[in-house]
């Protein structure tokens, strides 16, 4: 499926893995089930009870806040018949009541209630055999909840590995954590789960398919916009800013490009404050390189002009569920909170002027790749100018990437997450309820 | 029995869903007002829709002619991605209702269907309602203020203004 070999120098995919509908079983099977998964952000389930309904590959989960704060995830399903338990996508319940029948389930998914337990079952049904069923692992890295159904996966922190210090460059832009801003978009696409993967740490495609968004940008500011809007920052579609990506390890992979005129950033109003907390180095890579991070293997945190969570999630070899949230720093100000909104809705909903564009083009890919007489996707760009290891911009953070790219339009990130991928597919299956 | 009012208010309701069928663009953006507001909301939640375009996250908002004239400028461009080719448009708008009028300004409802044709994405029917602040300038009615709600939570694929 993947050509990978250093001599001669040589990338290319299959352009089965997008629209076989064995590969996405197995896909479902061997990567969703096996590692971690992205659930959401901490500050969506605040309080006990507080849950939040998602899906680990093609199996319904939820998160919910537990007594002392803890954050656990179950199936979304009632122990008796297998009703789903949450009647909203996100809601509160320190009862979690089937519809269904009416047994009862506390938020640590104990059984607590069986409806007319005394008549059906004169001689007691025993409810503490009828708990939830747990998601067997949850944890939290600052604030961004993953969760894994199998109990033998390795830590969280080691998983996300080099990842970790791009997260932080979000995790620390207030010191009173972040907070998803109400309203959200969720949107079905015609793509592979990958394409989605693929699109949102594609730096190459940005001068093409958002060329007109500049434009537009340039035309709205030229004919005096009065609204609540900051300059669209257009070096990075331009291509002339200094910008890079990072192959992150274990899947994940990052862009990055510099922002010509950080003044317009939201952030920029905390960079006193942060300069306080954090070194120049670190406060740099938070206000002057917007950044686009990907975590294998389904969620994008994207720090540009405005701040996204894009969580993802398969549905069929052609069809992938998209949601984003507009995630802030605690307590910035009105206006910093205005602009980052309005750039937000610009560039990142469906309804924008920008993500239609993405879409179409990875859907046009997706309809490209059943045309099997033509096999494989090259991925090659930039593979004989890439850095082994960290450069000095990784360096500063104590990233320890696995390469480095000096132009976020190469292709060199790809190449870890195409190897996750392979090796996840190659593993047996261990054997966790099957 | 039809007021006037009743009468000019339908009109144009009607009319600017018709020239967004026939793309004839900026004879659409000239029944808006300079300060107009084109507002979009998003859902909350599954039955909650968004309250404060300012403070949360909106499918769209848009303060002033210049912003909508740049959306109009992409979808009508050629160079968009998920324009060409542009999807063909049927607007059906109804049950138009005036909620207030005053000396200035007319309050008024309406809801809508649309039918979109594409290549890429096929038949689509979205749906949902208008409001309408409309302002009396020179005898004739001008868009200030529209609201539209769009149904879908889940949308599949992209929307953008000639769509709704």
């Amino acid at each position: 499926m993947i050509t990978d070999s250093a001599d001669p120098a040589r990338f290319r995919v299959d352009r089965r893995i997008y629209t076989d509908p064995d590969i996405f079983a197995h896909e479902l099977r061997r990567i969703f089930e096996r590692t971690w998964v992205y659930l959401c952000h901490e500050s969506q389930i605040p309080g006990h009870g507080d849950y939040y309904a998602s899906y680990i590959g093609a199996q319904p989960v939820f998160a919910i806040r537990q007594r002392d704060d803890r954050i656990g995830a179950f199936i979304n399903a009632c122990s008796h018949r297998g009703a789903v338990l949450t009647p909203r996508r996100q809601g509160r319940a320190r009862t979690l009541v089937c519809r269904f029948h009416g047994w009862c389930f506390n938020t640590d998914g104990d059984c607590i209630r069986v409806k007319d337990e005394a008549e059906g079952w004169p001689n007691g049904i025993g409810r503490e055999k009828y708990g939830l069923t747990p998601v067997p692992r949850v944890a939290n890295y600052r604030g961004f909840v993953f969760a894994c159904l199998d109990p033998g996966v390795g830590g969280l922190a080691d998983h996300l590995g080099a990842a970790r210090p791009f997260i932080d460059l979000l995790s620390d832009q207030s010191p009173d954590g972040l907070e998803v801003v109400p309203g959200q978009q969720t949107y079905l696409i015609r793509g592979n789960w990958k394409m989605q993967a693929e699109n949102g740490v594609d730096g190459y495609h940005v001068s093409t398919v958002h060329r007109i968004f500049g434009q537009a940008m340039g035309r709205r500011e030229a004919l005096g916009d009065n609204a609540d809007k900051r300059p669209t920052e257009a070096g990075r579609i331009k291509g002339t800013v200094a910008s890079g990506c990072y192959d992150l390890g274990h899947g994940h992979n990052m862009i990055w490009a510099g922002r010509a005129n950080p003044a317009v950033a939201p952030l920029f109003e905390a960079e006193e404050a942060l300069l306080q907390r954090f070194s120049r180095e670190k406060v740099d890579w938070m206000l002057r390189r917007g950044r686009n991070l990907f975590l294998f293997p389904n969620v994008q945190l994207m720090d540009q002009s405005s701040t996204q969570i894009r969580v993802f999630r398969p549905l069929a070899p052609n069809r992938t569920e998209v949601r984003v949230y507009c995630i802030a720093p605690k307590g910035e100000s009105r206006a910093a909170r205005i602009a980052r909104l309005r750039k937000f809705e610009d560039f990142f909903m469906v309804t924008g002027m920008a993500t239609p564009d993405d879409l179409a083009a990875l859907e046009d890919c997706q309809i490209g790749a059943l045309g099997r007489q033509a096999r494989w996707n090259n991925m090659e760009r930039g593979l004989e100018m890439v850095t082994v290891g960290a450069d000095a911009h990784a360096k500063a953070l104590a990233a320890e990437v696995v390469s480095s790219a000096a132009r976020w339009d190469h292709e060199t990130l790809y190449h870890g997450y195409f190897r996750q991928w392979a090796a996840l597919m190659a593993a047996e299956h261990t054997a966790h309820g099957d | 029995m039809e007021t006037e009012l009743y009468q000019q208010v339908r009109d144009l309701l009607y009319l600017e869903a018709d020239l967004l069928d026939r793309q004839r663009w900026d004879e659409w953006l000239a029944l808006y007002a300079d300060d107009c507001v084109y507002w979009v909301p998003a859902w909350l939640s599954e039955d909650e829709l968004g309250d404060d375009p300012e403070m949360q996250v909106n499918m769209i908002y848009i303060v002033g002619k210049p912003g909508l004239a740049a959306r109009l400028h992409r979808i009508s461009s050629g160079q968009a991605y998920a324009e060409l080719p542009l999807s063909r448009t049927s607007h059906l708008v109804d049950t138009v209702r005036i909620l207030a009028s005053g000396e200035a300004a007319v309050s008024a409802s309406a809801k809508w269907l649309t039918l979109s044709v594409d290549a890429r994405m096929g038949k689509q029917i979205r749906g949902g309602w208008y409001e309408y602040e409309l302002r009396r300038e020179a005898g004739a009615l001008r868009i200030g203020r529209k609201k539209i709600v769009l149904l879908e939570d889940v949308i599949d694929g992209a929307v953008d203004i000639h769509q709704i």
